[in-house]
């Protein structure tokens, strides 16, 4: 009995001890400040240990690193004009499409835009089909889809692991698909605009669209 | 200001880019104790920053999201090198002048840069989140992607360190 109530007092003292850098810097919860103040008066090593880390911070606050922030960004700036090309999918007033139809190749535009067509085509026709009047219990829920539909190309060499992690960012699932232009369709929950926005921010997705707002039931 | 960056505006980018740089040069010379990589491990930070800026959720603040990128981006960085850490000798100095505990403070100063040096990464991030950057417990755990027991480990680790390392150099001042 006395053996719990001992280590019950060690593991109180253990949590407000590793509690303490906190407490210094102010950013502990009322009720952790509360159990800190009320075991400060009892605990002669706690009162000590704060003693130190009290002196700790104000050294360590002391240490000021000169920086050189003049010319800073003008050194930088380079690098971030060399890679926007990269970053153009993730602006959308001039997003990928811009940067596509800008680019110096006529053959590359007309191919772009013969694709985009078959995407489009395809995309449309997926989300045309008219979902069954009847369903059983076993059939799939395409007639529960809601809030937002899109379609989404991935770059082919893109693994799928690396699919897997940016469907889930983008808060997205697989409906249907692949499309014979390699394209999916994705249903979300909420907020489509901003899982379109994450898909059209990673490199390796080509193009996302929404689908038909109508044809979302 | 971030949604106007991840709308792409790049006056916006730039501010932000002005406010952050003096806490991610401080916070990436703590992490990284290689003073000749900061610059590159701030302008990848910032990198990510402007491309995935729509990517940001409000469920963290903006400051974490960002410090946590650049955490990410230290390690990186400090795992190209093999060689021993620098110690950060070019601190400035607090001034000298002063009363009996400002030069105790001071001589606590000047082994603290060097025995930084002498603790993990991962716990310099934790005392330099804590200590300079005022940042909770929660919020170093979010940076730093991992449990906040693991975060309270590491400080513990680190205050333990540094007291013993601290106690001994102090010994060899004159």
């Amino acid at each position: 009995m006395s053996g719990q109530v001992l280590g019950f007092v060690r593991s109180g003292h253990r949590m407000v001890f590793d509690l303490l850098p906190w407490f210094v810097n102010g950013t502990l919860e009322q009720a952790e400040r509360v159990l800190v103040e009320q075991h400060l008066p009892e605990c002669a090593a706690c009162r000590r240990e704060l003693d130190w880390l009290q002196q700790l911070g104000s050294a360590y606050v002391q240490s000021e690193l000169a920086v050189d922030s003049v010319g800073a960004f003008a050194r930088f700036e380079p690098q971030l004009e060399s890679k926007e090309t990269r970053t153009e999918t993730n602006v959308p007033p001039r997003g990928w499409l811009y940067g596509l139809l800008t680019a110096n190749s006529p053959w590359l535009k007309i191919a772009v835009a013969m694709q985009f067509g078959v995407i489009v085509a395809l995309g449309w026709a997926l989300a045309a089909r008219e979902p069954p009047q009847y369903r059983t219990l076993g059939a799939t829920q395409k007639s529960m889809r809601a809030a937002g539909s899109l379609i989404v190309v991935f770059e082919p060499a893109t693994r799928e692991s690396e699919v897997r992690r940016i469907l889930r960012e983008a808060g997205a699932r697989v409906v249907d698909g692949p499309t014979a232009a390699n394209g999916y369709v994705l249903e979300v929950d909420s907020r489509p605009g901003l899982a379109l926005a994450a898909l059209r921010g990673e490199p390796a997705v080509v193009l996302a669209e929404r689908l038909q707002a109508e044809r979302v039931r | 200001m971030l949604a106007l960056v991840a709308r792409g505006d790049r006056d916006a980018f730039e501010r932000l880019y002005r406010v952050y740089l003096p806490r991610l040069t401080r916070f990436l010379r703590q992490l990284t104790h290689r003073p000749q990589a900061v610059e590159e491990a701030i302008n990848d930070t910032m990198l990510v920053v402007w491309r995935r800026a729509s990517s940001y959720s409000n469920e963290s603040k903006v400051s974490t999201w960002i410090f946590a990128i650049a955490y990410r981006k230290g390690l990186k960085v400090l795992n190209r090198f093999d060689d021993p850490v620098a110690d950060d000798n070019d601190w400035t100095r607090p001034d000298e002048n002063g009363t009996e505990s400002r030069v105790m403070q001071h001589q606590l100063h000047q082994v603290l840069g060097e025995a930084m040096a002498q603790v993990s990464a991962e716990q310099r991030a934790v005392i330099e989140l804590t200590y300079y950057h005022g940042c909770a417990y929660r919020e170093i755990a979010e940076i730093m992607g991992c449990p906040i027991d693991t975060v309270k480990t590491r400080m513990f680790h680190a205050r333990r360190r540094l007291r013993q390392l601290l106690a001994e150099r102090r010994e060899d001042l004159p």
